[in-house]
């Protein structure tokens, strides 16, 4: 049995069954890192050991059978923006290249003490800066699909150890796009869960009020388990929701949507789209109608200004954030003597931000500054209200919107690396999600040309049962989620 | 709408960057005004969205504030604290003369 293509859901019938352990799947998931990881580079750290030592624990767990969870024993993988004890922790940065943190993310706690096991931490655009994984400051991820293509970004080692099934599920960090963007160039599902319904506690921050962690998964069903088990409020996160966690699975079985009402933005059909995608996601709205659903146009007006209201709040947040980057009690820090503390931190930053960074530190610090804050912030700031307006409008009529995740499939590495506005508007369905309010499930939906095709059911706030119940419906009568990339050369 | 009318320059950029102490060369000033300078271009459209009588947006959680009880709970060690600061003395963290800053001209 090649145990590392399994489901999480069909790893853990299996574990509880006693018919496989923790420690061969994770050896499974390890060998196939070792074989595969060379060509795709999903992972910036491997915790072979401390994983094998988790999963012993596990059998231990599964063998006497008290508290069993359905991830107990399963090897996953977490985006390098995720605090993790004893394990570095980079963010694909030279700044953090050595940071070892002595703490957990709460969502990280919170698998470990589901009895989940940690195998590795993996790349990602520089600080969440990017769209293709191209702005590690390490190397770039490679698309399984298509080795000489970008796997989106800035998950993009999350969505790849996925879909090249080196981990049966990682945990990946969506600030406008940055889970479903790469789930729908890779074909994997991913959720980024309403803004505060997973602490985020412990995730080393690139926009505060925008930050959502989530999983990514072979499918919706795992996709439920997953955010069950991190959802929820946190003390350690003030800005974390006490609404208490629905049970995500109810109504999971359901294959109908009699009586759903879906939304379709006009403004996102209206052109700029590639014929493969347009394709895809118009046979997947049949689809979804003749399950039942009711599928409506619906408007979002400023839809067309969603990219500059996230990127000038994005950079002034970041700008902010990346502050604390001082060389002086983490980090970097350069050169170690012999200069005064201006010096140490004009080179430590010139030397340990990468390309990308730098543009949005400054782009953020420009918006801020005084004489353009009110041009550029502030108005981006009111006309996020707008956006808000447009979504809760919509939602006023229908359960959920459909949009594609991305206008094109996985584009070449380096076509867009020279030209960062290029690059932005790579995310133009993704990012009003986040200032908008909604949460948002990606979902494959086909494939244009050999690459995958992802479809989001987004929904208003708190609105996870519905879209993750109609993406299970979707799923129950698709294949598109199983198609697994065929043609990685393991040695 | 004058406001919108700015076009980055490289006086622009070098303050930028000094503002948040980062070093630049020659060759980023001139790469970053040029790919700054379109990225501001297409940002300078939201001029166009009527937003006079909009209020900013406000995160509801922002605005609570929510504090525990003041209750003593376990807290980090000082090692562990002190584990990643790239210099240190006497169990503090040793940072470089911020006193004794030469006056910038």
């Amino acid at each position: 049995m090649t145990l590392h293509t399994l489901t999480l859901r069909q790893a853990g019938e299996l574990l509880t069954a006693g018919e496989i352990t923790s420690v061969e799947l994770t050896e499974a998931v390890l060998d196939r890192i070792r074989a595969v990881d060379p060509t795709v580079k999903a992972y910036v750290t491997v915790c072979e050991e401390a994983a094998l030592a988790e999963a012993r624990a596990a059998d231990r767990r599964l063998q006497t059978g008290e508290g069993l969870t359905p991830l107990t024993g399963i090897p996953y993988g977490v985006k390098d923006c995720l605090s993790t004890t004893g394990v570095r922790t980079t963010c694909s940065s030279r700044i953090l290249e050595d940071y070892v943190p002595r703490y957990d993310a709460t969502v990280i706690s919170r698998l470990r003490a589901a009895g989940a096991v940690l195998v590795g931490k993996q790349n990602m655009d520089e600080f969440g800066m990017g769209s293709s994984c191209e702005n590690s400051a390490f190397y770039p991820t490679r698309n399984p699909w298509d080795p000489a293509r970008v796997p989106g970004g800035s998950s993009g080692g999350s969505a790849a150890a996925v879909a090249a099934e080196m981990g049966l599920f990682s945990l990946g960090e969506d600030t406008g796009g940055s889970i479903r963007m790469p789930a729908g160039f890779c074909g994997v599902t991913g959720l980024k869960p309403t803004y505060g319904r997973v602490s985020r506690y412990g995730l080393i921050a690139l926009v505060s009020s925008f930050d959502s962690i989530g999983p990514m998964t072979h499918d919706v069903w795992d996709t439920a388990l997953v955010t069950a088990a991190i959802a929820g409020h946190d003390p350690c996160d003030s800005t974390s929701l006490e609404a208490p966690v629905p049970d995500y699975l109810a109504g999971m079985a359901q294959e109908r949507l009699d009586g759903v009402r879906l939304g379709v933005p006009r403004e996102y059909f209206a052109d700029g789209m590639e014929p493969g995608v347009r394709q895809a996601v118009e046979a997947a709205l049949a689809h979804l109608a003749a399950l039942g659903a009711e599928i409506r146009e619906v408007s979002l007006p400023h839809a067309d200004h969603a990219i500059s209201i996230y990127y000038l709040i994005l950079t002034a947040e970041a700008s902010s954030n990346l502050a604390r980057f001082d060389g002086v009690r983490f980090g970097l820090s350069e050169p170690p003597e012999g200069v005064d503390i201006i010096e140490r931190y004009l080179q430590t930053r010139g030397k340990g931000f990468g390309a990308e960074v730098k543009r949005r530190i400054m782009l953020g610090t420009f918006a801020l500054s005084a004489g353009y804050y009110d041009a550029y912030y502030l108005r981006a700031q009111r006309a996020r209200t707008l956006l808000r307006q447009d979504f809760e409008r919509a939602f006023a009529d229908v359960d959920a919107l459909i949009a594609p995740t991305s206008p094109t499939t996985a584009f070449p590495l380096g076509e867009r690396i020279g030209d960062p506005l290029q690059m932005y508007l790579s995310d133009i369905y993704v990012v009003a999600a986040n200032p908008g309010g909604a949460c948002s499930l990606a979902v494959p939906c086909g494939y244009a040309e050999g690459l995958p095709v992802g479809m989001q059911i987004m929904g208003p706030a708190l609105g996870e049962a519905t879209i993750l119940r109609i993406g299970a419906a979707y799923q129950a009568t698709t294949d598109w989620h199983t198609a697994r990339p065929e043609q990685l050369p393991s040695g | 709408m004058t406001e919108t009318t700015q076009t980055i320059d490289q006086t622009l950029v070098r303050h930028m960057a000094d503002l948040i102490r980062l070093a630049l060369t020659d060759a980023e000033v001139e790469l970053f005004t040029e790919q700054l300078g379109a990225v501001v271009g297409y940002f300078d459209r939201l001029a166009e969205v009527d937003v006079a009588d909009v209020p900013p947006y406000r995160q509801p959680q922002m605005g609570r504030a929510r504090l525990r009880a003041d209750e003593a709970q376990p807290s980090m060690s000082r090692e562990d604290f002190l584990a990643n600061a790239p210099q240190q003395q006497d169990g503090f963290v040793r940072v470089p003369v911020v006193l004794d800053v030469p006056e910038e001209a």
